[in-house]
């Protein structure tokens, strides 16, 4: 039986979605509560519809803590990697937001938790273990504050903040720059990302799937960058051998946002999707299904050149 | 012409003597970075050890097809299991990411003999839980390693650890300076634990089993994939705090297939032949240790946990089942632990 098409796929992922809508807010599973990432990838699958987008809006609003930040569900503990989601939620849900004082509170708190840089022995120290590249002078995002810089946190605040710098930020296009060479320079060797670094104690790491996405994703304003098309070329040949929603809709999600069509991706996604539309037993992997499933109408939320304006304007019924 | 070839032998030799001996220092150096320094150790922190004599069992297995249950169950009743009658039991093996060539992760077949003893000790539920550390697309891990069709096979549900609602727990006497860990409910609201490790070497701690294990407790949704503020806090000393939030029953140790070299991940595969089965954590990693090789008290983390957890020495554990000596084997140990034994080489190891 041939799959049911990406249009109607998605329609009846967001209707399953509304259904779980726990007043705005969204959980990894039902019955659990709220969470960020889960609410993030939700959401703005959903965020054409109004009302539902307004009442995310002020959960997530409800919720950043006093430092600017976001943790991965309300009161639990220190703001953490979330903070990123949470805002590229927030600006998405609704463009203004770019300039409202929540979001600016949460670019400080992002703009201060970057990694620290070591100090000369330390490098040293990475230089030896972990080649030249890690010793280098780029900085990205950490999981929690005050540890070291990983692919996934540092793609996730990018894909926030990016359109802050297209508008003139100089501090936060400085940090950008500097995410998108840490990215660059931790390529693993034939292509593709890790989770961090490409080498370990002189051992090649090798590249996976959904971070190659999210490092891909990051870096989509230079396609043409030859470790961009390696990247993107292992992550067409290897996501679609895997066959998970994860690994499926993060590739098409890349793939598109780097200027390729991901019909290949999404047939195979369509296929996976359950009888009462939810794509996995994780709510958030059926939101990012969802919105990887737009593509196919030509709309990508994590695209950074368009405008999110756009987004809200895209025909769906 | 002669002179000059000697030349340039005599300085390749320096060359690549100096680099070892950087290589050798900057390991050393690594290491020592991770090692935050431990605070002094309180009576408090003390009164948390196991007193009494540890009681272990190693079992001899040499492969999955080898009724690995079985040998479990005969053992049981020697190292004193617990009852575990209509209690919820969580199995918690290592799933931390996937090599197709490399024995990474917990076999299914273990989780099979595990859950046949647990079944055997009366449990009322048994499910499987994990938080993978590395992967974060844990559909593709549990298809990928055989645990999610062994969890189908034997109708046993699988918790994500990392996406599981989470509860604060309080610190207060840990050896970390995090006074509040955030843990999955399912691993809070289980009636034991059973930790279930794959035994490899391990590049920063000198080898996981039952205890570094627990790392995979932790929730990914709030410390991130790798968990890497544990290793900010101290791998060693966030072991021994995770030992004693989590409280696991008993552990079982899979080391008929293990791991040597760069372990826990880049290392190869070191047929060993056996399982550690025991409930004082300690005893079992020390006596993992002496299977391996290697004397516990060159780990840092089992000299902790001689000190708060339970005991290493040999004196104070009692074997049954085989002795240490009929299936121990030395290990290839990565080369950030020179001087512990035998240290890892990738062109003989063939990595």
């Amino acid at each position: 039986m041939p799959n049911a098409s990406p249009h109607t796929c998605l329609q009846k992922a967001l209707d399953h979605l509304v259904e779980q809508d726990q007043d705005g807010s969204f959980s990894y599973h039902p019955g659990q509560p709220a969470a960020i990432e889960a609410t993030a990838w939700c959401s703005i699958a959903l965020r054409d519809r109004g009302q539902l987008a307004e009442r995310t809006r002020s959960f997530l609003l409800g919720c950043q803590n006093k430092d600017g930040g976001w943790s991965t569900r309300p009161q639990s503990g220190p703001s953490d990697w979330t903070t990123s989601l949470a805002l590229l939620a927030l600006r998405l849900l609704a463009p203004e937001s770019l300039t409202s004082p929540p979001f600016d509170r949460g670019v400080a708190f992002l703009m201060s938790t970057r990694a620290e840089l070591y100090n000369l022995a330390g490098r040293l120290v990475l230089w030896l273990s972990q080649g030249p590249k890690a010793a280098g002078d780029a900085r990205g995002w950490t999981w929690n504050p005050g540890c070291f810089h990983w692919v996934e946190p540092t793609s996730y605040a990018v894909l926030a903040i990016d359109p802050l710098a297209c508008a003139g930020r100089a501090d936060v296009k400085e940090a950008i720059d500097s995410a998108r060479k840490l990215i660059l320079t931790h390529e693993c060797d034939g292509g593709g990302w890790n989770y961090g670094n490409s080498i370990s104690l002189g051992a090649h790491l090798p590249p996976y799937p959904v971070t190659t996405a999210q490092a891909l994703l990051a870096l989509q304003d230079q396609p043409a960058n030859p470790i961009v098309v390696a990247g993107l070329r292992y992550l067409r040949r290897t996501a679609r051998v895997e066959n998970t929603v994860m690994s499926l809709a993060w590739a098409a999600l890349a793939a598109d946002a780097l200027g390729q069509a991901p019909a290949p991706e999404l047939s195979q996604l369509t296929a996976l999707q359950k009888p009462d539309g939810s794509f996995s037993s994780s709510l958030h992997l059926t939101g990012l299904a969802a919105c990887a499933l737009e593509t196919a109408a030509g709309s990508n939320p994590l695209k950074l050149s368009e405008p999110a304006s756009a987004n809200q304007q895209v025909k769906r019924r | 012409m002669n002179s000059g070839h000697h030349d340039r032998h005599t300085r390749r030799a320096f060359l690549k003597a100096s680099a070892a001996a950087l290589c050798l220092t900057g390991c050393g150096t690594l290491r020592r970075a991770a090692d935050t320094q431990a605070p002094e150790l309180t009576d408090e922190q003390r009164a948390r050890r196991f007193t009494g004599i540890s009681r272990v069992a190693v079992v001899p297995c040499r492969s999955y097809e080898d009724y690995p249950g079985k040998r479990l169950q005969e053992q049981a009743a020697a190292i004193g299991l617990p009852s575990l009658k209509n209690k919820t039991v969580v199995i918690k093996p290592n799933m931390i990411e996937y090599r197709p060539d490399r024995p990474v992760t917990a076999n299914p077949d273990m989780i099979a003999a595990a859950a046949e003893l647990i079944d055997s000790l009366g449990a009322s539920r048994i499910i499987v839980a994990e938080g993978p550390g590395h992967f974060r697309d844990t559909d593709y891990l549990l298809e990928a390693t055989g645990i999610g069709k062994m969890c189908s096979r034997l109708g046993l549900p699988f918790v994500d650890l990392n996406l599981d609602a989470i509860e604060p727990v309080d610190n207060p006497i840990g050896l970390t300076r995090l006074k509040q860990f955030f843990l999955p409910r399912t691993i809070l609201q289980a009636d034991a634990v059973v930790s279930l490790p794959k035994l490899k070497t391990h590049h920063w701690v000198g080898m996981t089993a039952s205890m570094k294990n627990l790392f995979g407790t932790v929730p990914g949704c709030k410390y991130g994939w790798p968990k890497n503020l544990l290793h900010w806090l101290g791998i060693d000393m966030s072991i021994i705090d995770l030992v004693h939030l989590v409280r696991p029953a008993f552990a079982i140790v899979d080391a008929v297939v293990c791991m040597e070299g760069d372990g826990p991940i880049n290392g190869v595969t070191k047929h060993g032949g056996f399982m550690v089965m025991g409930t004082d954590l300690a005893a079992v990693d020390a006596t993992c240790a002496r299977a391996i090789g290697v004397d516990p008290h060159r780990l840092r983390y089992l000299r902790f946990a001689s000190e708060v957890v339970g005991n290493i020495e040999s004196a104070r554990i009692n074997i049954t089942g085989a002795d240490v000596a009929q299936v121990r084997q030395e290990f290839a140990m990565p080369v950030t632990f020179p001087g512990v034994r035998g240290s890892w080489n990738p062109r003989r190891h063939g990595a």
